[in-house]
């Protein structure tokens, strides 16, 4: 079964590609944020589809619906719980994994592209997301981008 | 972190490294079981709700009422989908036949395919297939060659006859709505 989805899709070294790829200098602890920040941004895509799915944001439909979400849903609580402490989350993560950045120097030549990559899959998910947290995240974006 | 003296072949390191390969799958598993198992219940959750249960509701008074003579009125309920609540919304409509103290309600609803039934004169007509039936309801020749289509006679349902506590003198007739599922010889609520 295993043998014959890889044999298909290549899914396994994908898979070993991500998990037994050979770190230059041997794995650190402090090399997790990236993957934590992808991990917890999966996260917020999925409940946030979750949510999407059941939100109505009309003028007299949005509190009733995300009260339905929140009390009258199976497991809405969690699920809106997660997206909620989820986007919070990606704040933090967002900035130590830029600092983890900064400092090996992995914006440096030959590295630019990838952190323009960076500095613009963060405003991509402010677009997609909204609220207080998308501010503050929105502002650590364009301060940083002034200050490269 | 890689100790000098093993190989990647040897056994301790291998052992060590499909414990951690396993570890990693299985946490890797955990997680998304977490995330996975209740975002499986909350796309099933509509399927869990069940329909509304319908109460008696007062239709009409009984002064409203002549012997014999079908009433026509409509059933007015408060109906909630999800977060939108519809608080006088027109469920259903149905006729209402006095005789004497007592009423009998019949559903408007064609026990054949569905459309509004109408009462012309001496008796009950469906426009859309000939469904013909008396003033009690029941199943009736339509005559001129035709056949009456209605698997059975038309629905009743369940009234009870009230003291009007606005006025002594009157009563309100309540009745209990429900809608039955269309071309069946037997009455069948429709979940």
């Amino acid at each position: 079964m295993r043998n014959w989805i890889n044999d298909r899709t290549g899914l396994g070294g994908v898979i070993d590609a991500m998990l037994l790829e050979e770190i230059p200098g041997g794995a650190k602890w402090r090399y997790v944020w990236g993957s934590a920040l992808s991990i917890v941004f999966a996260i917020q895509f999925v409940t946030g589809v979750l949510l999407m799915l059941s939100y109505s944001p009309g003028d007299t439909t949005a509190w009733g619906s995300v009260y339905f979400i929140q009390y009258q849903m199976d497991f809405g609580w969690l699920i809106r719980g997660l997206h909620h402490f989820g986007s919070q989350t990606m704040v933090v993560l967002l900035g130590v994994h830029m600092l983890q950045v900064v400092i090996a120097g992995a914006h440096l030549k030959p590295r630019e592209v990838n952190w323009w990559l960076g500095l613009g899959r963060t405003s991509r998910a402010d677009c997609l997301m909204s609220g207080r947290s998308s501010k503050r995240r929105s502002w650590a974006v364009r301060s940083m981008a002034i200050k490269r | 972190m890689h100790p000098s003296n093993q190989t990647p072949t040897s056994p301790e390191y291998s052992g060590r490294r499909n414990f951690l390969k396993w570890m990693t799958h299985g946490l890797g598993a955990a997680f998304a079981a977490t995330l996975g198992v209740p975002a499986t219940l909350y796309l099933l959750d509509p399927r869990n709700r069940s329909a509304l249960v319908g109460d008696f509701k007062p239709v009409a008074k009984l002064s409203e009422l002549k012997d014999g003579v079908p009433f026509e009125a409509v059933v007015r309920e408060i109906r909630r989908d999800a977060w939108t609540l519809y608080p006088n919304d027109i469920v259903g409509r149905v006729w209402m036949i006095r005789h004497g103290d007592d009423v009998k309600v019949l559903s408007t609803t064609c026990p054949h395919l569905g459309c509004a039934v109408n009462f012309e004169g001496d008796k009950f007509v469906c426009p859309c297939h000939n469904g013909t039936y008396t003033t009690d309801g029941v199943r009736t020749d339509p005559g001129a060659g035709r056949t009456n289509p209605a698997p059975r006679d038309m629905d009743t349902l369940e009234c009870r006859i009230e003291a009007d506590p606005e006025n002594p003198k009157d009563k309100l007739v309540f009745v209990h709505y429900q809608a039955f599922k269309p071309n069946e010889p037997t009455k069948e609520v429709r979940a």
